[in-house]
């Protein structure tokens, strides 16, 4: 495994698990933001 | 890849359409109902949280030319070409801090050519006009016609049609529900589009033979690992100063700053540029896979959805399909909406019928959401240019408008001759190097030609404004508005 595919299958990788934690976390802020009345 | 060998069938492109699009029309009606005056119907009530701003500011900066081009990007530019695309996220991020400043400056404010009127006067307002109209005319071409070709490609259905009932979907709930509509469709279009974007990336990973596929690439197409390929640097930083042109002066952008909570603005860009950040890379490595997987490209344009429906079959075109749905939806709508009220605002209000009642804003906001939506139609029917060409035309124009706007904001020092110089002489420029040397120099040279006039105009003909005018008049507009209600 040399640098280069290293690098490209790290950004891919991180790319997508940073996607997959983006909706987690959206759902959190609004469970949270429905807990205190402050959707709207 | 033109829909004669598309996998899914009319018939299902057709149901699919018709579930999404009646169920986001439903929500938006839904939704609609919570906004009682104009404020609510414009901006949301001005007090939306954490959650529904960030989602809204990442799925409206998710077009449909983030699916659809990132990964021709790839497939042209390599790695770098990929990278180049995420650097667009970067406008999101500089925007939170601006966005908080625009909030405190101006609380009670509509839209970003009130900023402009106030602080440059009414020839620099005319100029931001004229930029900001063709801009976001341009956004809503290139995204209409990407619908119809790529509804196309995947399912078969007619090109006009495809376009046609995406255009009409969203003005439906644009309509009905002003930008609550828009902001809660937005939600739940941000969460498909990541879970889609996640799904079809992760599949086509797990297919490939990674070692083997570096190996081809290596062998049959080095230049796209090269890190130091000329033409994916200048798209990059071209990229960099486009998203910045973009978000500093669309309404898309500031009508949402105006939207949210005080104290969410700044959080909820830098989430949201955090969130988009991966997604042109996700999204877009899958042009890299094409030749490995030997797979023939007909349109460059089509070589995401193409690699996905050869990979995931059936299921991935599906995917596919709807990620492209929310995310041309969640951007249309928010471009209609945030457009009909910078021409009701800036334009109706300010020039045509400063008495204008609420209600009559309000009716007139409507009109001109269908009359948008009636000329983007007519203007993608012929289908002419291919995407790139359509919304990279109007590069230059935005990026002139980058430092003008950020001065403004920030520094009293900034005049307004020298905004308005900066904004016609970079778009013109601009526009030189565009058709001259190409479109990834264009943005590049606009922003650099109009940083240079703004800087100069500070220091040889200082301005010396005064902050409260920005919050006062804008006070006294809201208060006007509510008055005559």
């Amino acid at each position: 495994m040399t640098f280069g595919l290293w690098f490209l299958v790290g950004i891919i990788v991180a790319s997508l698990v940073l996607s997959g934690l983006g909706a987690m976390i959206l759902m959190i802020l609004l469970w949270r933001d429905r807990r205190n009345k402050s959707i709207w | 890849m033109n829909g004669g060998d598309a996998v899914l069938g009319a018939s299902t492109g057709l149901l699919l359409l018709a579930i999404f699009g009646s169920l986001w029309v439903a929500l938006g009606i839904y939704w609609g109902r919570k906004a009682k005056d104009f404020d609510g119907y414009m901006l949301a009530g001005r007090n939306v949280g954490l959650a529904l701003a960030t989602a809204t500011a990442m799925a409206t900066w998710v077009t449909s030319n983030t699916i659809i081009l990132a990964p021709k990007f790839a497939l042209q530019m390599g790695v770098w070409g990929m990278l180049a695309y995420s650097t667009a996220s970067f406008g999101l991020f500089l925007f939170a801090p601006l966005a908080k400043r625009i909030r405190e400056l101006m609380p009670k404010g509509y839209t970003s050519g009130d900023f402009i009127r106030l602080r440059y006067g009414r020839a620099a307002w005319a100029v931001f006009l004229v930029i900001s109209t063709v801009y976001s005319m341009a956004w809503l071409v290139s995204m209409g016609m990407a619908g119809g070709i790529v509804l196309q490609a995947l399912s078969g259905i007619d090109y006009r049609v495809g376009m046609s009932v995406i255009l009409i979907v969203c003005v439906l709930y644009t309509l009905f529900g002003g930008l609550y509509a828009v902001i809660g469709t937005d939600f739940l279009q941000s969460i498909l589009i990541l879970i889609g974007v996640v799904v079809v990336g992760a599949v086509v990973l797990l297919k490939m033979d990674i070692p083997e596929w570096h190996s081809t690439l290596l062998a049959q197409q080095p230049a796209l690992l090269d890190v130091l390929m000329p033409v994916a640097l200048l798209a990059l930083f071209n990229n960099l100063f486009f998203g910045f042109g973009e978000v500093f002066h669309n309404n898309v952008w500031w009508s949402r700053a105006f939207a949210m909570r005080q104290g969410v603005p700044a959080k909820a860009f830098f989430l949201a540029g955090l969130f988009w950040l991966p997604i042109p890379i996700a999204a877009g490595f899958i042009g890299l896979c094409a030749g490995s997987l030997g797979i023939a490209i007909s349109d460059p344009d089509m070589v995401g959805p193409q690699v996905a429906s050869q990979v995931l079959g059936y299921t991935g075109a599906i995917v596919v399909f709807l990620v492209v749905f929310c995310s041309l939806a969640s951007s249309i709508d928010s471009l209609l909406a945030a457009t009909a009220d910078l021409l009701v605002e800036d334009v109706f209000r300010k020039m045509i019928l400063p008495s204008a009642s609420e209600a009559l804003c309000r009716r007139v906001s409507g009109m001109v959401i269908v009359i948008l939506g009636i000329v983007t139609w007519l203007l993608c029917l012929p289908r002419l240019g291919d995407l790139i060409t359509v919304l990279f035309l109007s590069g230059p124009l935005v990026a002139s408008a980058i430092w003008p706007v950020l001065a403004g904001v920030y520094y009293r020092r900034a005049s307004s001759s020298a905004a308005l110089m900066a904004m016609i002489l970079g778009s013109t420029v601009g526009l030189v190097f565009y058709f001259w040397i190409g479109w990834f120099t264009a943005s590049l040279i606009s922003a650099s030609l109009s940083m240079l006039v703004v800087l100069l105009g500070m220091w040889i003909t200082p301005g010396r404004f005064d902050w409260s005018t920005l919050g006062s008049a804008e006070e006294q507009n809201a208060s006007a508005i509510e008055s005559k209600t």
